[in-house]
């Protein structure tokens, strides 16, 4: 226990030491959402048939936490390369540290700030004129949390599998924000021509998105229905587990 | 302390015809220290990885498992953290009781001379203070087998000896067993026993005053470029000098050493 405490502790004291890490994580989605929310919200709030105008950056938020999880997430598992490549993990794994609690460790430690970054942007729900019940703002936080332990997983895992990190970075171009993209975070999937609408809904970061929107409002996810927070629970154990199989089990670098 | 029976080892996508190790039988004892020697791809490393538990045999035995720290040719610490850090780190991975820790940190810390560097980041250290600053990590987790593969690769002159020195601290006043990988032929015979590896096979192993006594010749005389060394006795050395210098050639006389035994065993493959 105590040695995973220290893998987390590191974990933490590098990211307290990468400032722009912290900037850049909760910054962009708070930009984004300033941007699309204000600068979309006549018209699409016109669209959307209500008479507020902050509705759209109300919608918009869920998306934005998944993003700022997702960029924490993104910057965490880079260490994971940078640690294999220099034998940091191979000397770490050298030693009597099992390796699920060496993993557990990077996902908790890379996992715990991306969530509170994650949910740094939640109280912008009130100044947004959404006014969620404490059950509901508690969903809203344990959906966050689900959301965090399956991006950080994912991310661990594409990060064990990539040769670099300028391969990562293709790998976050190419995988991880489309899937961002497709999860809803932009539009209402609902809503959305008959393919975007499977696509959404085939795409497991559309589940935690949805869950965490529907603990906001107060109802059921209008593309997943009662199945959002089922399948969000799935993607956070399966990604873990994907995460402790691969890594855990994988090579662990080369001595030389 | 850990012994391989007959051990071989062939990675995936590798021709079973050409292991990496093959069939090798080795015991080492607590404070030994065991230099590794043998032309790239010859099967240092992977018989280093055997040691260290971090590489599987194919087929064979390993028996035993003593507490193991491992040194590789890159510095294996997080830049972003101080030494302390890191070193405590290591201690905490390793399980070392926190009683046990400031005493460790000490000592490793005069062993390595970094007494005064503790508080500062890894990341902003020359090589060869990273360097022993990992050697500092290694001794932390109150190792019985230390691995080290090429420690002092690419390090200036005055690194280099400071490498040596505190690998002889290792021995002298902790008895740690050490095996390292080198290449260079000075820092091989600091050790107690030399394995020479070729292709995956020992070709030699004792220590290295015999392999260099069983080389059948005490001295090797220079010549000019171009023309071959003499090898001959320490008594004819002399001599045989004498005789090249007055018939106007210039030569220097030395004597033979683990470079020798290297150039001997590992001709074929290089």
């Amino acid at each position: 226990m105590d040695a995973t405490m220290a893998l987390v502790g590191r974990e933490w004291l590098r990211l307290w030491r990468q400032p722009a890490r912290i900037v850049a994580t909760v910054g962009t989605p708070m930009v984004l959402l300033i941007a699309l929310g204000a600068g979309f919200a006549g018209s699409i709030s016109g669209l959307m048939g209500v008479g507020d105008e902050r509705a759209y950056a109300a919608f918009l938020l869920p998306g934005m936490m998944a993003m700022a999880s997702l960029f924490a997430s993104i910057f965490g598992a880079i260490s994971l390369i940078e640690d294999r490549d220099s034998g940091l993990l191979l000397v770490i794994m050298a030693g009597p540290t099992p390796s699920g609690s060496v993993v557990m460790a990077k996902i908790i430690g890379i996992g715990a700030p991306a969530f509170l970054q994650a949910l740094i942007l939640l109280p912008a729900v009130w100044i947004l004129g959404v006014y969620p019940s404490l059950t509901q703002t508690i969903l809203a936080i344990l959906a966050t949390l689900l959301l965090t332990v399956a991006i950080v997983s994912v991310s661990l895992t594409l990060a064990w599998r990539v040769k670099s990190t300028q391969e990562f970075h293709a790998i976050m171009n190419t995988v991880l924000m489309p899937m961002w993209l497709l999860s809803g975070s932009f539009y209402p999937a609902s809503e959305s021509a008959s393919a975007m609408r499977w696509l959404t809904a085939i795409n497991p970061l559309s589940w935690p998105v949805e869950a965490l929107r529907s603990s906001l409002n107060g109802l059921n996810s209008p593309l997943l229905g009662s199945w959002a927070w089922p399948l969000t629970g799935v993607f956070a154990l399966g990604s873990v587990l994907i995460a402790m199989g691969t890594i855990g089990l994988g090579k662990r670098g080369k001595l030389s | 302390m850990i012994r391989l029976d007959r051990v071989s080892k062939t990675y995936p996508n590798q021709n079973d015809d050409r292991p990496a190790l093959r069939e090798l039988s080795l015991k080492i004892e607590a404070g030994e220290m065991i230099s590794v020697i043998g032309p790239n791809g010859s099967g240092k490393s992977t018989l280093l990885g055997l040691l260290a538990g971090v590489v599987a045999p194919t087929s064979g035995i390993v028996e035993g498992k003593p507490v193991c720290s491992v040194v590789l040719q890159r510095t294996a610490l997080d830049p972003l953290l101080t030494v302390r850090e890191n070193a405590e780190l290591f201690a905490r991975v390793y399980s070392v009781a926190k009683a046990d820790r400031q005493a460790r940190l000490s000592e490793a810390a005069e062993i390595t001379g970094l007494a005064d560097r503790l508080s500062d980041r890894v990341g902003s250290l020359s090589g060869g203070l990273a360097r022993r600053a990992d050697l500092l990590r290694a001794l932390m987790v109150g190792p019985e087998l230390l691995i080290l593969d090429e420690p002092a690769a690419g390090l200036d002159r005055a690194s280099h000896r400071a490498i040596g020195d505190v690998l002889d601290a290792f021995r002298e006043r902790l008895k740690i067993a050490v095996v390292y990988a080198t290449h260079d032929m000075a820092d091989a015979a600091r050790a107690d026993r030399v394995i020479a590896l070729r292709e995956g096979e020992v070709v030699a192993q004792n220590a290295p005053s015999v392999l260099i006594a069983e080389l059948g010749y005490e001295a090797v005389i220079e010549r000019d470029a171009g023309l071959d060394p003499i090898r001959c006795s320490r008594a004819d050395a002399s001599r045989e000098a004498s005789r090249l210098i007055e018939a106007g050639e210039r030569c220097s006389v030395r004597q033979a050493s683990l470079e020798d035994v290297y150039d001997t065993l590992m001709g074929a493959t290089l």
